[in-house]
């Protein structure tokens, strides 16, 4: 059924397949740019990640303005400052952020405040702050799981006050997102599983979710049915260059379809949980997912229903009566979990996360502050969230 | 080209603003009263001002955070701290007429958030709980995805603001 009205945006341009790096001079050109800034991480400069992008860039006509490659795995306001302090020294023009949420991030962070010409960041929290046209930026994530190349947000830490600044406008899309399996070769098995479950829920919440419609649920389904059919060859083989691209085309898919329908209770609670105990994204999406669609199976439980088509494939759908469909989805992500667990240890419950069972209280009522409760089909008081943290922790 | 504004736009920005009026006062009364609101706007810093406006002229409400209670402002000034803009008439109509609930507003992207959007969480809930005392079960339950059962306080508290609370705001 049709929603009865609804948005949907997506205009960055994706460039996939193998080499697909060595286009970066062809698209920047098509921006009108020539000296990029590259900000990126050690984990990319040490998997030798960096060198394909620089080696790209190298055969053309393109200057790159400068290089950070320390971003931390938390971006922060002051590498958001010297990042931008760098790339206006250096006279750069464009940003080519390489690597997983962070860098993007940061260097959207970092584009806000060199549009904006302004370090104080904090003028533009919130939704739709920003006035200007950004600096053109393209991504190259070298995870299969944020979707940050497709999305209008990007977070920034202020560890001075110990907050986390969100940022959302349709400004903060990049413009090109550059998929290419060399990029991802090189990704632990753990962190495989983890970012491919965080991308998973971000198709399978944006398909429940309220603000779900037909091109988002066209997305959702595409990207389920892929990670469902390559994450666990991703996590055994992860040499595999067309599992691995499979998976990242995935990954943005489930990008573009949370990033125009939401998502719900099983991000606000991976967000409080890492917010409060440090439990990295992908392993928390993983930990909750199940439980988010069984405490939405009274009000959504036709949409988990459908959902055993891309999960399960179409004879196990065909042959599972309508009825029972909806246990079914849940049953096969229970049985992804204990596999990914079996394959590379990816933790099940909180507990084997390392989350104190003290902290579930305060975990409830940071979950109550999270926007992407909004779209959950049932409501949620804190009252709720604790007996999922409860139901969850071992 | 000499642009008119239809009669039905007209009569349903008249309705909108009286809606604003009620349901400013509606909430500058509950938040002296209502130990939900009080809980939620705890937390907003003192001074906050929060408005929600048609585009492009408007109606508009304001309220503004003052000695632990929100305080209706009227149009309000034009400077506040967050600022939630229904596109255009026929989406606060929507909204402001019952025929679709806050939340689902947002889902349905009737109006943009400007500013800080935990507080803008605090308020649907505040704007939530306020449409549950006004209107009867059989609407309200449209409204919100769940309706909370009323105490007897609650249901006193629904009476008062409604004979005593939107006529003279306290
Ligand atoms: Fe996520």
């Amino acid at each position: 059924m049709l929603p009865s009205y609804y948005e949907f945006i997506n205009p960055v341009k994706i460039v996939s397949g193998n080499k697909a790096v060595d286009n970066i001079p062809y698209e920047l050109n098509q921006l009108g740019v020539k000296r990029p800034m590259i900000v990126t991480d050690q984990g990319v400069v040490m998997a030798g990640l960096l060198k394909v992008v620089e080696n790209a860039i190298a055969d053309s006509e393109l200057a790159i303005g400068a290089v950070y490659d320390t971003t931390p795995p938390d971006s922060s306001l002051e590498v958001v400052k010297e990042i931008a302090g760098i790339y206006r020294s250096n006279r750069c023009d464009s940003f080519i952020a390489i690597g997983g949420g962070s860098s993007m991030d940061t260097a959207k962070g970092v584009n806000i405040a060199i549009t904006e010409n302004s370090d104080d960041l904090s003028r533009f929290i919130g939704a739709e702050m920003l006035k200007n046209r950004l600096q053109p930026f393209v991504a190259i994530p070298t995870t299969a799981g944020t979707g940050s190349e497709v999305t209008s947000v990007a977070v920034i830490s202020d560890t001075e006050n110990n907050v986390k600044m969100p940022f959302t406008s349709h400004y903060l899309l990049p413009n090109v997102a550059i998929l290419d399996p060399r990029m991802t070769l090189t990704l632990p098995p753990k962190l495989t599983a983890a970012t491919a479950m965080d991308a998973m829920t971000h198709a399978i919440e944006s398909f429940i979710n309220l603000q779900k419609n037909p091109m988002s649920d066209a997305y959702a389904t595409a990207a389920i049915k892929i990670i469902r059919e390559n994450v666990v060859n991703a996590v055994k083989n992860g040499k595999d260059a067309d599992t691995r691209l499979a998976l990242a085309n995935a990954a943005t898919m489930a990008g573009i379809a949370f990033s125009n329908s939401m998502v719900g209770l099983v991000h606000s609670l991976g967000h409080a949980t890492g917010g409060i105990c440090h439990v990295p994204h992908g392993i928390a999406m993983s930990i909750f997912l199940p439980f988010g669609m069984e405490y939405n199976l009274e009000k959504a439980r036709g949409v988990i229903g459908e959902l055993l088509l891309p999960l399960g494939g179409s004879e196990l759908f065909a042959c599972t009566p309508k009825t029972s469909r909806a246990e079914a989805a849940i049953k096969i992500v229970r049985k992804l979990q204990t596999d990914l667990y079996s394959f590379c240890g990816l933790p099940m419950t909180l507990k084997d996360a390392g989350v104190p069972r003290n902290k579930l209280e305060q975990i409830a009522q940071a979950v109550m502050d999270d926007g992407a409760l909004t779209f959950n089909p049932e409501a949620v008081n804190q009252a709720d969230a604790l007996r999922v943290l409860k139901m969850a922790y071992e | 080209m000499k642009k008119t504004i239809s009669l039905e736009k007209k009569i349903k920005k008249i309705f909108v603003k009286i809606v604003m009026f009620v349901l400013g006062k509606a909430i500058q009364s509950a938040s002296r009263w209502d130990s939900i609101i009080r809980h939620e706007t705890a937390r907003w810093p003192d001074g906050f001002i929060v408005a929600l406006e048609v585009l492009p002229w408007g109606p508009r409400m304001s309220l503004k955070k003052q000695d632990g209670c929100l305080k209706y402002l009227g149009a309000g000034p034009g400077d506040v701290n967050l600022l939630i803009s229904f596109k255009n008439i026929e989406c606060a109509f929507l909204v402001f007429s019952g025929l679709m609930g806050s939340e689902q507003g947002f889902i349905e992207h009737r109006m943009t958030v400007k500013g800080d959007l935990a507080v803008s969480l605090s308020l649907i809930r505040i704007i939530n709980l306020i449409e549950v005392y006004l209107y009867p079960g059989i609407i309200s339950r449209r409204l919100v995805k769940k309706v909370p059962g009323l105490s007897m306080k609650q249901h006193a508290l629904r009476l008062y603001i409604m004979l005593i609370g939107i006529p003279t705001g306290i």
